[in-house]
């Protein structure tokens, strides 16, 4: 289960200062892999605005020198209760009120469900 | 425990109206700046006078509104334009949004001699209990800064300037008065020299918080006490949520308008 423990503006605008917004969240397990989107019922639907993964699919997209110095566990995978801080921007999102969902992945591959 | 919240984007700055008066006199003037949504509490406020002076000022926050008492003393008479602007909570500017206001005063354009005219208020409840005994202040007011063209003023200096002062708390600094009672409210009215004088065409007006008329009132010398001293019982309004009023003198002294407002705060006791 995700939870989204604060998030530093809920209203964004174009104006500098208030154009990014700090989401931190934890997970009650492991996780290799976390994903906000924008809107969507799922974690493969709506509109990626931030995403990490630290599971070994990453390796594919990233060059060893940017992993090198990150440890086996690191690399692998996040600690339960650990917090996680992505930033979401304005210019990521449409103009309104909109329903931002968090997911995680844990250790076997499952991703959390909507809405927790 | 949420994985999910709601974010808004607000890419457009807030409506805002101005409320004030059509005229005042060389006097503080009740002013309010209306918003649509919450409003950041930074708004800029300024006045233009007939002479192309800008005059800015500040007036007290209250989250979808701006509301309070800006002084037009060092104003020049004729036509001013009060200009606000501002900003929501994420800093979209809003619309500039203006009015237009004759202010009273010795001027070719208004042909008015104001300054020969003084109005004291005193504000009395109906047992007679004193409020407000703006009157006699007079006495105890003597500045240097005070030119004779702002002697209109003099009469309720203390009050208005304690008013105008603590912004902040402006609101709280005001008399409140329950709701539907009849409050008793007098003039005094006096020429340059302090001598009692009868003006004509007397008038009482109350407005509401948006400078709207709710009441205009003429008085005749059926409320007239005695050479310069004029009363009038008024009814305040009925409700339940705390309202601000602004009421005023109207007269004119040898044919020369004056004017003078105080606000009231209606609470439910």
């Amino acid at each position: 289960m995700i939870d989204v423990t604060s998030v530093s503006s809920y209203k964004l605008s174009n104006v500098n200062g208030f154009d990014s917004t700090l989401v931190t969240f934890e997970s009650d397990t492991d996780i290799t892999a976390w994903r906000i989107n924008r809107l969507g019922t799922s974690w493969d639907t709506g509109e990626v605005l931030e995403e990490e993964s630290l599971d070994w699919s990453r390796a594919l997209s990233n060059s060893w020198n940017s992993l090198k110095d990150l440890t086996w566990l690191e690399q692998a995978y996040i600690e339960a209760e650990v917090s996680i801080t992505g930033e979401i921007y304005a210019s990521e999102l449409q103009a309104g009120e909109q329903r931002i969902n968090v997911y995680g992945k844990d250790r076997s591959g499952s991703w959390s469900p909507y809405g927790g | 425990m949420n994985a999910y919240f709601f974010l808004e984007l607000d890419t457009t700055g807030p409506q805002i109206t101005l409320y004030a008066p059509d005229y005042t006199g060389l006097d503080y003037c009740p002013v309010r700046v209306e918003g649509d949504e919450l409003l950041d509490s930074t708004l800029d406020l300024y006045v233009v006078d007939s002479k192309g002076n800008r005059f800015d000022a500040i007036i007290s926050h209250y989250g979808t509104y701006f509301e309070g008492s800006i002084p037009f003393h060092s104003l020049a008479p004729g036509i001013a334009t009060i200009y606000a602007r501002a900003r929501d909570t994420v800093f979209n500017q809003s619309n500039v949004a203006e009015k237009t206001i004759l202010v009273y005063g010795q001027d070719e354009v208004t042909s008015l001699k104001i300054e020969t005219a003084e109005t004291a208020l005193v504000i009395l409840d109906k047992e007679g209990c004193l409020e407000i005994e703006l009157g006699k202040s007079l006495s105890f007011i003597e500045s240097d800064s005070l030119v004779p063209s702002t002697l209109l003023v003099i009469g309720t200096f203390p009050v208005l300037s304690q008013i105008g002062a603590a912004e902040i708390d402006a609101r709280s600094d005001l008399m409140q008065y329950q709701f539907g009672n009849t409050v008793k409210l007098e003039a005094y009215f006096k020429d340059f020299d302090g001598n009692p004088v009868d003006p004509s065409n007397i008038k009482l007006v109350v407005y509401d918080s948006k400078l709207n008329v709710i009441a205009t009132i003429q008085v005749t010398s059926e409320n007239r006490v005695e050479l310069g001293h004029y009363f009038y019982l008024y009814t305040l309004p009925s409700g339940t949520n705390p309202k601000v009023i602004h009421y005023e003198w109207y007269a004119e002294i040898h044919g020369s308008p004056t004017v003078k407002r105080e606000t009231l705060k209606l609470v439910f006791v």
